[in-house]
């Protein structure tokens, strides 16, 4: 039994400590630390909740995912510690603090409850073995006791050492004992939110949420890791306080920072005072609240959310399928005549649009590159401002801003094809094979076409918005331009060494290795066409001469992908 | 001496529509029940009840002379359950999860450890036996599962669709099994839908249609009931209202 790490064994000795206790409630302690051993023993060979995604290039299996978790939670506690040196105001540091442990540890514990904590499984497993009730629910608590342990005290450790050297070795015992009623608010807020998510969808559709949430998390951890130390620094300096406004009571952290202060050096403020009072007695409410009201359904919700059951939710109605022609069918009869490649191109459209693992994967990367861009301004120091910067005929800037923001998009939705080759389904892809197609290109056409349209397109339709109305009508050609040259990059890529049929990879055939070098490629003739583009801006007429050449090019690449035959096609066997 | 089964009017709804409508049955040690049934019929609803993974029914379960519902713990610890999907956390070896099974049934390690080398060697699966799960068919899991349900020696076996995922050579092992864990004296409650399987290892078969019991006898008993015919025939006779036959004519009619 001794196969658990030291950071596992040491989890559960803490939790398992008031043993009597549990014994008391009616519990078996010799069940409870058996389940506990094996879904510690579980969650470190499961992939780490701070990973986005769950699958992995190679099969080797996992372990040590504590070790990770632990190791990230501390990076993460970190970046936390920024207020202590922007500013010398005691609430305001700790203000700025707690929002971000609360923001970052309830987002990091939100998937974590239907992924790691609860599992459906249990129900085929445990429940039929005879283990009390009692036993079974103290068993679950622990565990995500351990679990938020394992999370929650690494990420704590940086703020501890910079509350020790900022404000004396002493003020690092209040600290770690406001930890704990932080913590216990944000299990609090996670309870809230789940429970009213609940309330106004169905569980199938919490799934999706989760995952929205999951995406919105990443962009907002590169995001802020990108932008805010330098928007904060000019924003507040080292004489800026955040002071005692009782509106500031809405605000959570608040309440944590005005206890922290308080113990550090008392200042007579009745707001402060409120405040304190608040830190201490909402996360008490809050537990009781969760115990009380929220624990009974939360549990049984949860593990309707986790096994997906839909039996209550009858099908929709589709009466008028045939009759009221959607957005996509009517974008396919656009892009293309032929009836394979619509369905094809409608097939995509439908798969990108439903596939959790292919959101989850390609969103983040269009986050990234608005957080690309509002960060390079940023970082621009002169005084140039957004609008300055992306004007063509701006003395301040280059083109090369404008032509950043054209061009990238066209990296994101590279990536977003070469994503629509895998599937956690890959099996169903013997449709295909069985099939008597003699051009199976046409299903990698469409297939292409359904990416540009549904996700270059409006990323570049926003920007040129954007572009047009700083530039006006001269932007145009280069619009124009960039369109062109970006599908011609996708489909010069599917020709060179993509030619898989749609949706038929196995995840865990993606290889890594390969897949750094297809994004290099991908860089560098993203940056031969841009650079083209640049070139010939400085030449009278010289988009609307290369214009032509591109369309033209674009043309022949998808002629030429339609036209690929059985033997040209890179199957997957099945 | 109390049955080793016994139900007695059991009802089971969900919001409002009830599965089960007043099932009867007493089953004695050593029985090997066949349990059929459509789908929907309320199969796996009864199997539920019976490993008390589901509250909430009216009427009495009995396992010998414990109440289900008054004595929970007692009435789970004499019955092992082998369930349908091949459910199990895939990130153990066989060995981590036999152990963790055990520790639940408060088995002593050694005696485990003792009984699923031996059961896991008699399916071929020794050579498995500290790898992870997650590399698993689903057969092998299936074996795994089965080994889990019969590690502490229950005197009552509830399987659900047990031989699903497995070849030819385990189904041929896990009847055989059946029939000597019969002739110990252990009660098998064996509920599937391969009507050849059912024929051929129970000694009482249960039909059940829309909540209720509709047959309940020997195989041959069932055969001179309902005329000289395959279990398979008699399963469609008792149990659809339309005509196979029609059905399939139907079907052959969209070409035209």
């Amino acid at each position: 039994m001794s196969k658990l790490n030291f950071i596992n064994r040491a989890l559960l000795s803490i939790v398992m400590l008031p043993a009597a206790l549990y014994r008391k409630s009616g519990a078996n302690t010799q069940q409870v630390r058996s389940i506990l051993l094996y879904k510690l023993m579980m969650d470190d060979r499961r992939p780490s909740g701070l990973q986005l995604s769950k699958t992995r290039a190679d099969k080797a299996p996992i372990s040590g995912s504590s070790f990770r978790t632990v190791f990230v939670s501390a990076i993460m506690g970190c970046f936390y510690v920024f207020p202590f040196f922007i500013t010398n105001d005691a609430l305001t540091t700790f203000t700025i603090y707690y929002t971000m442990f609360i923001v970052m540890l309830a987002l990091t514990l939100i998937t974590d409850f239907t992924s790691v904590l609860i599992d459906v499984r249990d129900n085929f497993i445990i429940l039929p073995k005879p283990v009390s009730d009692a036993s079974f629910v103290i068993a679950r608590i622990l565990h995500i006791t351990a679990h938020v342990l394992k999370i929650m005290l690494p990420m704590s450790v940086p703020g501890l050492i910079a509350t020790g050297i900022k404000y004396g070795w002493l003020s690092t015992i209040p600290f770690l004992a406001m930890v704990f009623p932080a913590v216990a608010f944000t299990i609090f807020l996670i309870n809230a939110i789940y429970l009213l998510v609940l309330k106004l969808s169905t569980p199938e559709k919490f799934k999706s949420i989760l995952s929205y949430i999951q995406i919105g998390f990443v962009i907002l951890v590169y995001g802020s890791y990108q932008i805010l130390p330098r928007m904060v620094s000019s924003v507040i300096d080292a004489s800026s306080i955040i002071g005692y406004h009782p509106l500031l009571l809405v605000v959570p952290p608040y309440w944590f920072a005005a206890t922290m202060q308080q113990l550090i050096l008392t200042k007579n403020e009745l707001v402060v005072w409120i405040a304190m009072a608040l830190s201490l007695l909402m996360p008490v409410i809050g537990m009781i609240a969760v115990v009380r009201f929220f624990a009974p359904t939360f549990n049984q919700k949860l593990s309707m959310i986790a096994s997906g059951s839909v039996a209550d939710t009858p099908g929709k109605k589709h009466n008028s399928r045939w009759s009221k022609q959607s957005y996509s069918q009517w974008l396919s009869t656009i892009i293309s005549r032929n009836r394979l490649e619509r369905h094809a191109f409608l097939f995509s459209w439908k798969m990108m649009l439903r596939n959790r693992d292919f959101k989850l994967k390609v969103y983040p990367g269009f986050g990234y590159i608005i957080v690309i861009i509002v960060a390079s301004m940023l970082r621009s120091k002169s005084n140039t401002n957004l609008f300055e910067l992306l004007r063509l005929d701006s003395p301040h800037a280059s083109s090369m801003a404008v032509l950043a923001v054209l061009y990238l998009p066209g990296l994101t939705s590279m990536g977003a094809y070469a994503q629509t080759l895998y599937t956690e389904n890959s099996k169903a892809g013997w449709i295909f094979h069985t099939s008597a197609l003699q051009q199976p290109g046409r299903l990698i056409a469409g297939s292409a076409k359904a990416v540009l349209a549904q996700l270059q397109m409006p990323m570049l339709l926003l920007f040129s918005i954007v572009l047009f109305i700083i530039n006006g009508w001269v932007m145009v050609p280069h619009i124009l331009l960039a369109f062109f040259n970006l599908a011609l990059m996708l489909t010069v890529t599917v020709l060179l060494g993509n030619r898989h049929l749609p949706w038929t990879m196995p995840v865990n055939k993606s290889n890594q290795g390969t897949t750094v070098i297809k994004t290099l490629l991908n860089m560098l003739l993203l940056v031969v066409l841009a650079g083209v583009h640049a070139l010939l801006i400085k030449l009278p007429y010289g988009i609307w001469m290369i214009l032509p050449i591109s369309i033209l090019a674009c043309w022949f690449c998808f002629k030429s992908i339609t036209n690929l035959r059985w033997h040209q096609v890179q199957l997957q066997e099945q | 001496m109390a049955a080793a089964i016994t139900i007695k009017n059991l009802w089971k709804s969900y919001s409002g529509n009830a599965v089960l409508k007043g099932i009867n049955l007493e089953v004695h040690a050593g029985q090997v029940i066949g349990y059929i049934g459509p789908n929907g019929a309320g199969k796996t609803t009864t199997v539920k009840i019976l490993c008390g993974l589901l509250a909430g029914y009216e009427g009495e379960v009995w396992i010998g002379d414990i109440n289900i519902k008054e004595q929970p713990l007692e009435a789970k610890r004499k019955i092992g359950f082998i369930p349908e999907l091949a459910e199990l956390y895939e990130n153990l070896t066989p060995h981590e999860f036999l152990h963790f099974m055990a520790a639940l049934y408060e088995l002593d390690a050694d005696t485990a450890e003792l009984r699923m080398q031996k059961m896991l060697s008699a399916f071929s699966l020794e050579a498995n036996l500290h790898q992870r799960m997650d590399t698993f068919s689903k057969g092998m899991r299936q074996k795994v599962l089965i080994t889990a349900g019969l590690l502490h020696n229950p005197e009552i076996i509830v399987m659900d669709e047990p031989l699903s995922g497995l070849d030819a050579n385990s189904v041929i092992i896990v009847k055989e099994l059946i029939s000597k864990l019969a002739a110990e004296g252990k009660t098998i409650f064996y509920s599937s839908h391969m009507m050849d399987v059912v024929e051929k290892v129970s000694d009482r078969i249960i039909l059940i249609n829309q909540g209720t019991v509709v047959a309940d006898g020997s195989f041959e008993e069932l055969k001179k009931e309902q005329g000289n015919q395959s279990l398979e025939n008699i399963f469609a006779q008792l149990t659809s209202n339309n005509s196979l036959h029609e059905a399939a004519t139907d079907l052959m009619n969209a070409f035209k």
